[in-house]
């Protein structure tokens, strides 16, 4: 609508009116018939070419594109010369610095005794400390239990001792050393065995040196029998002490059977060891040891 | 059947045929330019000084672009505008790639060029037209009238012949030339007092 009031408002303008009868009095050029062929052949052309590329497109070939190929070419080449490069690269000449990082007590440049000058009590239960203090109670216990062991050996070599005995004090010797509270208890047992077993041979003596003139077959009876039951008995703690608990139910079901005078707290020759009782008496027995 | 279609053609709009153009009617192509070929060609000829070769060469470009574009052609606005916004911006085109080559010519060598340019371009003139010949005083007035023109600024030129020979309006023309409608009347105004003082002189004594 103002579009139209403007258009009129230039229409009804005398000027303007003059001047547009002139102008269009002299406009009347119209292009050469040259241009307006090629112009219409060319709306026709590209029609017609517009409707062949609808019915027929081209597709061009994956593999046409040079930049496949190229492109497959440069990672090739690019892999297999990492591959050579590392493959004849020198070794490093120097070693590489391997020293651990510096702990925050070294960073704070004074040590566990100083701080306990200085009373700083926060800086001297570190975790490392800790982890030492504990290594070193762990070596005490373990010194502690060898050189229990050692007074059962030389209390054994004072006593005449069988070869059975040696062996099982050999046993002894190699499970004093652990550090548990249970092994600990059955190395003990085992001296205790071991005690009783030396005492063995001490009330038979008088046995057998009466027995001596008879030709001495009661007095060698005994000990055979001790020893077999010694040896299972070892079985049964070695079965404890490497924890294959089905073996050991089944062994000490068996030890039970045959030696029936074992139930029997004074038979004393016959006695398990307080360990294996303990594991018997619970079913989980080595937890609770622990 | 044929020449009923051809009927049917040309009673359609100019967004119809180029509609039906886009379509694949390529008759309809023919109706549309045989409808805006003069006007174009005048806008482009007049806005190149009356130089026929550029001139030529532009047009034909123009349709090329035309008929590249038929395939996203949508009638949100006039099928002139959108006609003449393409021969616009091909101008545009044009004088940026001349600016560094042409030089500032004079009043002078302007008229020279644009007196040869008319002597060509009267030539040109469709025979069909069967206009009652042209007196020596017409002929002198016609080649005024377009030295005046060829002597306007570019904006207020472009203005007057989008109105003159495209037949826009104000909003039209300010869409070809990408100018607020305010603009484009204080440009038809200036054009058309400028080109009065110029043919002052020639006017007849009434």
């Amino acid at each position: 609508m103002n579009d139209k009031v403007n258009n009129n408002e230039f229409d009804q303008d005398k000027n303007f009116q003059d001047l547009h009868e002139k102008y269009q009095s002299v406009s009347t050029e119209l292009p050469p018939e040259s241009v307006d062929a090629n112009i219409l052949q060319a709306a026709h052309s590209m029609h017609t070419n517009s409707k062949n590329n609808l019915q027929a497109p081209v597709k061009k070939g994956f593999m046409h594109a040079w930049y496949v190929p190229a492109s497959a070419v440069a990672i090739i080449v690019l892999s297999l010369s990492v591959v050579l490069k590392l493959a004849f690269e020198p070794e490093f000449s120097e070693p590489l610095n391997m020293q651990p990082p510096q702990t925050e007590m070294d960073g704070a440049g004074y040590s566990a005794d100083e701080a306990t000058l200085q009373g700083d009590d926060s800086k001297l239960m570190q975790p490392r400390q800790l982890r030492e203090e504990k290594k070193m109670t762990s070596q005490l216990k373990r010194r502690k239990a060898q050189q229990q062991l050692q007074q059962s050996q030389n209390a054994a070599a004072r006593a005449p001792v069988s070869s059975e005995k040696k062996s099982l004090q050999k046993y002894e010797i190699k499970a004093a050393p652990t550090s548990n509270h249970g092994q600990a208890k059955i190395a003990a047992e085992s001296e205790r065995v071991q005690d009783s077993a030396r005492k063995v041979p001490m009330a038979v003596a008088p046995a057998s040196g009466a027995a001596s003139s008879a030709g001495g077959v009661g007095s060698l009876a005994k000990p055979e029998s001790d020893i077999s039951q010694q040896a299972k008995i070892r079985h049964l703690i070695m079965l404890l002490e490497t924890r294959q608990f089905d073996k050991l139910e089944s062994a000490l079901r068996a030890y039970r059977i045959e030696y029936p005078a074992s139930y029997s707290v004074s038979e004393k020759n016959e006695a398990l060891p307080e360990a294996l009782l303990e594991w018997e008496s619970h079913s989980g027995g080595i937890d609770s040891m622990e | 059947m044929k020449k009923s279609e051809t009927d049917n053609l040309h009673d359609l709009n100019d967004e119809a045929l180029m509609l039906s153009y886009k379509a694949g009617t390529a008759a309809a192509f023919d109706v549309l330019y045989a409808r805006h070929k003069g006007g174009l060609y005048r806008y482009v000829l007049r806005q190149l000084n009356n130089r026929p070769e550029i001139s030529n060469e532009i047009f034909q470009d123009v349709w090329m672009n035309l008929i590249k574009a038929r395939i996203n052609y949508q009638p949100s606005a006039k099928f002139s505008t959108w006609l003449y916004r393409l021969a616009h911006n091909r101008l545009v085109d044009y004088w940026r790639s001349e600016k560094h080559k042409r030089l500032q010519l004079s009043l002078a060598e302007v008229s020279d060029e644009t007196d040869s340019a008319i002597q060509k371009s009267d030539v040109m003139i469709s025979a069909s037209c069967n206009e009652p010949q042209n007196t020596f005083q017409q002929k002198q007035a016609q080649q005024q009238i377009k030295q005046a023109i060829a002597q306007l600024p570019e904006e207020q030129r472009s203005a007057i012949l989008l109105k003159e020979d495209a037949g826009l309006s104000l909003a039209q023309i300010a869409e070809v030339t990408g100018v607020n409608r305010e603009t484009v009347k204080s440009r038809l105004r200036y054009g058309i007092k400028r080109l009065q003082g110029i043919l002052h002189p020639l006017r007849p004594v009434s």
